[in-house]
């Protein structure tokens, strides 16, 4: 019995994916599980075996939803996801255009550029609370140097310059991302494009606009999709300058969680958040889902 | 003429100037943390740090290359690092692919799922992770690591490769079963050389990810003689003070194997196979 | 058909894990040697280590068949890695914490209660007064290792310059960062405080209350907004306004060895890093009494047992804190550490100066942590809510009565009632 060639290709499809998909799919399951229970357990500790006795309520999801305090963590998680990822990108887009060209010194200029990345996330926030130190920190130096600023800012301190503070490191570990990714994506840009617009006369300009861009544009979106669910999660970089303060000024979701979790020891109110967090990334995806499912060319 | 060519020097000198600047700004935190790891806290921490190198004092790097069994560290994490990225990398090429070319209702959501995956915050995972591996005694083992590493990297490079094969035409593939190869032949000498740049992309990506890799570091192999070196680095951290000189030289070391793999990996990134193979 | 076959095969894969990790069994000990796993921030930290190397072998010297695994695990993730273990079922046999998070970590019904092993020993009627905070209805279920009273460091040359002698009351202290700030130095901070969001900003604030023989909580109430704790607050405020900004309670203890904080309160575990300080700075750098009526303190680290764990480790476990507390080794703590230890009978036997100066201001350390158990058993959420409030009152001319108003009011609407 030979099978039809739908069939075959079905079985070739899920054959290449499926590997991929258990290796995540066994060590995420049963995470999301717990987690959803333990949102529905009002109350519970840390002391899992005891959870076990109590019984399923959604009251919490309720207490949250209803708290001011959770809309505005949400509020300043999109503010540190945007303020980090736009510019980020942006960086990246610049770097990789210049590191497109041919020029002498092109491989160092490109080892040099993606550096922030490599610096582990630890090294980088000591590195900016002392550059950006109220009292003692280098940045206040230069910038008065300069004449930019006329006294000393606290950076960190300060509840309105705080996520502007931290979002500066995370732009500075993020922009090699898509340094690379955007290279990679320009590289497959056939020369004979470029060489055709150029007889035909055209600015750099809108050499960009008719021929770069259109060919970078899903693997641009597929970038932002992907460093935005990094962004959205992560809390390192955060937490270890300001821990989310002073107070909360700088508590985006995933420092919430942390405390509610390690700090506070209510790991209800942490998987309720958790799962508010996963579906508000799930409603993006949702929605960018189909740009980035495109066909190929 | 000489106007021509007079514009075009201008026209690169400014590149380079601007280039150079853009690298200057860029790195100078990476610059900074150079300078704080061989100048003492003293002249760094005060109201008028000294901007260039005034003392050339490498006992930092002295210290924590003897003190500290670094090499152990540079061991375990180049061993999970390598391990995670050849089997991440291998499995998302062909991952990639059936997403790219396949659009079933499974293969749609399994790739949904796959982004899902990262969806969870990480402190959240933590826990029945480390349950999950404790019940079956791998605590403490770099296997441990290497699959969580597998878990982080699969999705994003899943979804980049399949980026990167959407640029390849189907017609090559079709062009090379009609030469007589078959699908396999197809993929590994026709499809996999023209996705070179994406491929180092993807492997660079996610060697810096798992040399980062620190949460499932720290809790899964918490013994010493597991560590890797970003739980290493945060081992200067102590409960009174920290070591300030130390941890920058730490960082800086740390980056050092990296360039490394990145001066191997970068000559791939280069354009070469790619151009001129879309014909009409 | 083919569809729900490969189905049902991606579902019995995803399950597969679930049966797999279920069904793990532990292995049987048999007459292999029992490894008692010791996991410590203090494994490699200077004085510490030496202690824990000598008593280590002298329980495997008493033990035979069983050996003590000592591991360093990084402070800064200490606590985090022993709440995901014990979360998960898998607690260390012998369990060393940072004493701030122990009534969270009782709260949760982890260790177990060792009046029963301490009957028969000699070691509750010769420990500090501290080990009180033990008590969890009415049961030790630890042992403190060591208590502290803070004490004032600070910068003699600075303090010669500024023409003023070492502050021994609030009021010397006010005029001291008076006389410092009139020396127009840009370089020198008078007074240093943690001032970031940490819960070591809570400390200082609490020493300014309980320094001066107040308190936090009072029969059952908040006493922040009397007319004696609104003034010591103030006096709080005057010279915290004074600190550098933005710093780290790491970052500040070095800036203090660097010269450039003249005066701060901190426990007296600073004191090593003074040797680390330049050649020229460091013999103006030292430790007097707080200048306080009463010298505030707190409860270190200390010992404890998990319940769920096997009656034979937990036997082992308490073996192990019994030679831990033997007289002999308290002593050596003591002298290893410079620190004062629990035993207090060992107070008579010290002979180094310092050190002895150290334990006595230990011993006459009044507890800052809260008395009520709700606000202990949520130490973290009532410091981090505190510290919010803490950090405004680190600014200068703030309206400190409103400011403990808002305190109060914040405690009370996220059920931090004492």
């Amino acid at each position: 019995m030979t099978l039809s060639k739908a069939n075959r290709q079905r079985m070739l499809a899920y054959g290449l994916l499926l590997p991929a998909f258990i290796v995540c799919a066994v060590f995420i399951v049963y995470p999301l599980v717990m987690t959803v229970v333990n949102s529905f357990k009002p109350g519970a500790g840390m002391n899992l075996a005891k959870n076990a006795k109590i019984k399923f309520n959604a009251t919490t999801y309720v207490k949250t939803l209803k708290d001011t305090e959770t809309w505005k963590v949400l509020g300043r998680s999109f503010v540190y996801l945007f303020g980090s990822l736009i510019p980020s990108y942006l960086i990246g887009l610049g770097t990789a255009l210049m590191l497109n060209k041919s020029f002498a010194g092109r491989r160092t200029f490109r080892l040099l550029m993606i550096l922030p990345w490599a610096i582990p996330g630890v090294v980088a926030s000591i590195m900016f609370m002392w550059m950006f130190d109220s009292t003692y920190g280098v940045i206040n130096h230069l910038l008065m140097k300069i004449g930019l600023i006329d006294a000393y800012k606290p950076w960190f301190v300060d509840r309105q310059l705080v996520m502007f503070s931290v979002i500066l490191p995370t732009i500075w570990k993020g922009y090699p991302f898509f340094t690379i990714t955007l290279l990679a994506a320009l590289q497959a840009i056939p020369i004979e494009l470029y060489e055709a617009a150029d007889v035909d006369g055209c600015k750099a300009w809108s050499k960009f606009i008719h021929i770069t861009w259109p060919e970078i544009s899903e693997a641009s979106a597929l970038a932002l999709i992907l460093n935005g669910l990094w962004s959205f999660r992560v809390f390192d970089i955060i937490y270890a300058i300001t821990k989310g303060g002073p107070g909360t000024a700088s508590t985006t979701i995933a420092i919430k969680i942390y405390n509610e979790a390690f700090q506070y020891f209510d790991i209800n109110k942490a998987s309720v958040l958790g799962v508010v967090s996963v579906v508000v990334c799930g409603i993006i995806c949702l929605i960018f889902y189909p740009y980035m499912n495109q066909e190929g060319k | 003429m000489t106007n021509y060519r007079a514009l075009k020097r201008l026209k690169k000198v400014s590149f380079y100037v601007g280039l150079v600047f853009i690298l200057v700004v860029l790195l100078f935190p990476l610059y900074w943390a150079f300078q704080s790891s061989i100048t003492s806290t003293r002249l760094i921490l005060s109201k008028n740090p000294p901007l260039f190198p005034v003392s050339f004092d490498f006992s930092a790097y002295k210290e924590v290359m003897t003190r500290k069994p670094i090499f152990l560290w540079l061991k375990n994490t180049v061993f999970v690092s390598i391990t995670s990225t050849v089997f991440g990398v291998a499995l998302s090429l062909l991952a990639g692919y059936s997403l790219s070319r396949f659009k079933t209702m499974g293969n749609k959501m399994m790739g949904f799922f796959l982004l899902l995956s990262r969806m969870l915050p990480a402190t959240l995972l933590v826990i029945p992770i480390y349950m999950m591996f404790s019940k079956v005694k791998m605590i403490n083992s770099l296997w441990a690591l290497i699959m969580m590493n597998l878990v982080n990297i699969i999705p994003f490079s899943t979804w980049m490769m399949k980026g990167y094969f959407d640029s390849i035409p189907r017609e090559l593939e079709e062009a090379a079963s009609i030469d007589g190869c078959t699908w396999f032949g197809g993929y590994t000498k026709v499809v996999i050389p023209l996705t070179l740049p994406g491929i180092a992309a993807v492997s660079i990506y996610s060697m810096i990810l798992c040399w980062n890799e620190f949460l499932y570091s720290r809790t899964l192999a918490y013994n010493e003689k597991r560590w890797v070196f970003t739980v290493g680095i945060s081992s200067f951290i102590g409960e009174h003070s920290i070591n300030w000189s130390q941890i920058m030289a730490g960082g800086i070391l740390f980056i050092i194997p990296l360039m490394i793999a990145f001066a191997f990996l970068e000559p791939f990134l280069v354009r070469g196979l790619a151009a001129g193979s879309v014909k009409g | 058909m083919k569809k729900g076959l490969l189905f049902v095969l991606v579902i019995a894969l995803m399950c597969a894990p679930f049966a797999v990790f279920a069904n793990a069994t532990p292995e049987k000990k048999g007459s292999e040697p029992i490894v008692l796993d010791f996991p410590t921030w203090q494994a490699e930290e200077a004085g510490f280590a030496e202690f824990w190397k000598t008593v280590i072998p002298q329980f495997e010297a008493q033990h035979p068949n069983v050996k003590i695994n000592i591991s360093q695990i990084p402070f800064s993730q200490f606590t985090d890695t022993l709440i995901t273990r014990y979360s998960a079922g898998d607690a260390p046999d012998i369990t060393h914490i940072a004493t701030r998070f122990f009534d969270q970590f009782a709260s949760q019904d982890w260790f177990e209660n060792l009046d029963p092993y301490f009957k028969g020993t000699d070691i509750l009627s010769d420990w500090t007064g501290l080990e009180d905070a033990m008590l969890v209805d009415g049961h030790h279920q630890g042992l403190v290792l060591m208590g502290y009273g803070f004490v004032l460091y600070y910068n003699e040359a600075i303090l010669n310059k500024a023409g003023v002698s070492v502050p021994t009351t609030v009021a010397e202290l006010k005029a001291a960062v008076d006389k410092i700030n009139a020396l127009n130095d840009a370089d020198i901070s008078a007074y240093g405080t943690t001032t970031t969001q940490h819960n070591n900003a809570y400390n200082d604030f609490a020493n300014f209350i309980y320094g001066e023989g107040l308190t936090v909580v009072k029969n059952g109430k908040f006493y922040l907004n009397t007319p004696e704790v609104v003034a010591a607050v103030k006096d709080y405020n005057y010279v915290a306004s004074n600190a550098p900004v933005g710093v780290t309670t790491e970052m500040l203890r070095q800036l203090f060895i660097d010269g450039k904080v003249a005066m701060m309160i901190d426990g007296p575990f600073v004191a090593p890093l003074i040797e680390k300080a330049d050649a020229d700075l460091k013999p103006s750098l030292k430790i007097a009494r707080v200048p306080f009526t009463q010298i505030p303190g707190t409860i270190s680290n200390s010992l404890h047992i998990a319940k769920d764990l096997p009656e034979e480790r937990k036997r082992l476990a308490f073996d192990f804190i019994k030679i831990v507390a033997e007289k002999e080794n308290q002593l050596l703590y003591t002298k290893y550490t410079k620190n004062p230890c629990g035993r207090m009978s060992v107070a008579l036997e010290i002979t180094d100066p310092n050190t002895k100066y150290i334990f006595e201001m230990g011993a006459e350390a009044v507890n800052t942590l809260p008395a009520s158990k709700n606000l202990s058993q949520n130490y973290s959420k009532y410091t981090s809510l505190a510290v919010e409030h803490i950090l405004q009152l680190q600014k200068k001319g703030a309206n400190v009565e409103a400011i403990l108003k808002a305190m109060e009011n914040a405690m009370y609407s996220n059920s931090l009632e004492p």
